[in-house]
C-alpha cells in the first residue's frame, strides 16, 4: 500500500510537468509562428491611396497630351509631358523611390501612342494607348503595378437632306459623342457642309442658321439650309468636336438623300 | 486499486489542460492590450485616407487643376472646406514643379487650435493642351 501511495503521487507530479511542457511547447510555437509572420513580407492586393493619386495625375497627362495632338500638336508631347511629371514625382512627391516606366503603343493602328483616325464614313476617333509600369520602394514596403491608360474620344455623325427650292438643301445631322466607348458630352462643336460636294478643292461653308437639339447624354440633333453649287451635288457635311476633355475629334460624312 | 489511480491521473491530465487554456487565452488579450497606444497611427490613417480621398475625387474631371491654373484660390478654398465639416481644420498649399509657393493666398478655415497635424502630397496634373504639373500639400486636423 505504502509503495502504491508513492507511485500515485509520482505519477501526478509527472503529468503535471508534463502538461506544463506541452504547454511551453504550444507557447513557443505560437510565438515561433507570429515572429516568422512579422518578418515574411506581406503581398497586399489593396490599392495604396497615394498612388491611385499618382495613376490618376499620369492619366490626366495622357488625356493632355491627346488634346494637345488632336488638335494640331506633335505626338513628342507626351514624353516631354511624361518627363514633367516625373520630375515632379522625383523630386517633391514622395518620401520613397518611385520609378515611372512608360511604353507608348506602336502597334496597329497606334503610332507613338496615338491614333488619329478621321474618317469620311461618319466617324471620328482620337485615341491614345500607353503602358504603365510603377514601382515604389522605400526602407519597409514595396509597391509595384503594371497597368495601361487608354483615352479614346470618339463621334459618330449620321445624315440626311432633303432637296428644297434651286440649290437649297434641308440637311438633319445627328452627332455623338463617345468617351471609352460611353456617351460623353460635348464641349463645343462645329457643323460644316461642302459647297460643291467635292473635297478637291475643299470649301467647307458654315450654315447661316444651325438649329442644335441637345439630348443631354452626348447626343445631339443639328438641322440646317445649306445651298450648294448645282441643285445634286452630293451633301457632305463635317463636324469638329471638342469634348470635356478638351480633344478635338472630326468625323465626315455623305448625307443621305431622303 | 490500478482502477482508483488512472482515475486521478485523468483529473490531474483535465486540470492540466484547463490551466494550459487558462494561459492561451491570457495570452490572447495580450495583443487585444496593445492595440490602444496605437490610436494615433489609426487616426493618422484616416486623416490621409480621407485627405487623398477628397483630393482624388475633386480632381477626378480636373477641376482642381483648372481652378490652380486660373489662380482661383477663393474658388479652391470653397470647394475643400465644402468636403469637410466645421470640426476639421485645413490648410492647402500650392507648389508648382520647383517646389516653390504658388497660392499668395492662404487657402485655410482658420487659425489652428490642435497641435497634432496630418499632412498628404498630391500630384495635380492639368488635363488642358498648356500641359503643367503642381504639387498640392493638405494638411488635416481637429478642431479640439
Amino acid at each position: 500500500m505504502r509503495s502504491l501511495r508513492t507511485q500515485r503521487g509520482t505519477s501526478g507530479q509527472v503529468l503535471v510537468i508534463t502538461s506544463l511542457i506541452v504547454v511551453m511547447l504550444l507557447l513557443s510555437t505560437v510565438i515561433y509562428v507570429r515572429e516568422t509572420a512579422m518578418d515574411a513580407p506581406v503581398y497586399a492586393s489593396s490599392s495604396n491611396l497615394s498612388f491611385v493619386a499618382l495613376k490618376q495625375a499620369i492619366r490626366h497627362t495622357v488625356i493632355s497630351a491627346l488634346a494637345n495632338v488632336s488638335n494640331g500638336g506633335h505626338p513628342s508631347v507626351l514624353e516631354a509631358d511624361l518627363s514633367q511629371l516625373k520630375y515632379v514625382v522625383a523630386n517633391g512627391y514622395y518620401p520613397a523611390l518611385v520609378a515611372i516606366n512608360h511604353t507608348a503603343l506602336n502597334r496597329g493602328d497606334y503610332s507613338d501612342g496615338f491614333w488619329i483616325y478621321w474618317a469620311s464614313t461618319g466617324t471620328g476617333l482620337s485615341s491614345a494607348y500607353v503602358d504603365f509600369s510603377l514601382l515604389s520602394s522605400d526602407i519597409s514596403t514595396g509597391y509595384f503595378s503594371e497597368f495601361f491608360v487608354n483615352v479614346t474620344s470618339k463621334i459618330v455623325v449620321t445624315g440626311e437632306y432633303v432637296l428644297l427650292e434651286g440649290t437649297e438643301k434641308q440637311v438633319n445631322v445627328t452627332c455623338t459623342f463617345y468617351n471609352e466607348d460611353s456617351y460623353a458630352l460635348a464641349k463645343n462643336f462645329t457643323v460644316y457642309y461642302e459647297y460643291d460636294g467635292l473635297l478637291s478643292p475643299e470649301e467647307w461653308l458654315t450654315p447661316a442658321s444651325l438649329n442644335v437639339l441637345d439630348y443631354g447624354n452626348g447626343t445631339y440633333f443639328c438641322s440646317f439650309t445649306a445651298t450648294t453649287k448645282h441643285r445634286h451635288d452630293p451633301m457632305m457635311v463635317s463636324v469638329r468636336g471638342v469634348d470635356g476633355r478638351g480633344i478635338l475629334t472630326v468625323a465626315n460624312v455623305t448625307c443621305v438623300l431622303r | 486499486m490500478n482502477f482508483v489511480r488512472n482515475k486521478k491521473g485523468q483529473i490531474r491530465v483535465i486540470e492540466a489542460f484547463f490551466a494550459s487554456v487558462l494561459l492561451l487565452s491570457s495570452l490572447s488579450l495580450i495583443p487585444l492590450s496593445q492595440k490602444f497606444p496605437r490610436y494615433s497611427e489609426d487616426e493618422a490613417d484616416v486623416f490621409s485616407s480621407v485627405a487623398h480621398r477628397t483630393l482624388i475625387s475633386l480632381d477626378a474631371e480636373g477641376q482642381i487643376a483648372e481652378l490652380i491654373a486660373s489662380r482661383n484660390w477663393s474658388a479652391i478654398k470653397n470647394l475643400i472646406q465644402s468636403c469637410f465639416s466645421a470640426a476639421i481644420w485645413f490648410n492647402l498649399t500650392v507648389f508648382d514643379q520647383n517646389l516653390s509657393y504658388l497660392n499668395d493666398e492662404v487657402i485655410c478655415n482658420g487659425g489652428l487650435i490642435s497641435d497634432r497635424i496630418y499632412s498628404v502630397d498630391y500630384v495635380c496634373a492639368s488635363r488642358s493642351t498648356n500641359y503643367t504639373v503642381w504639387l498640392i500639400r493638405l494638411q488635416l486636423a481637429t478642431v479640439s
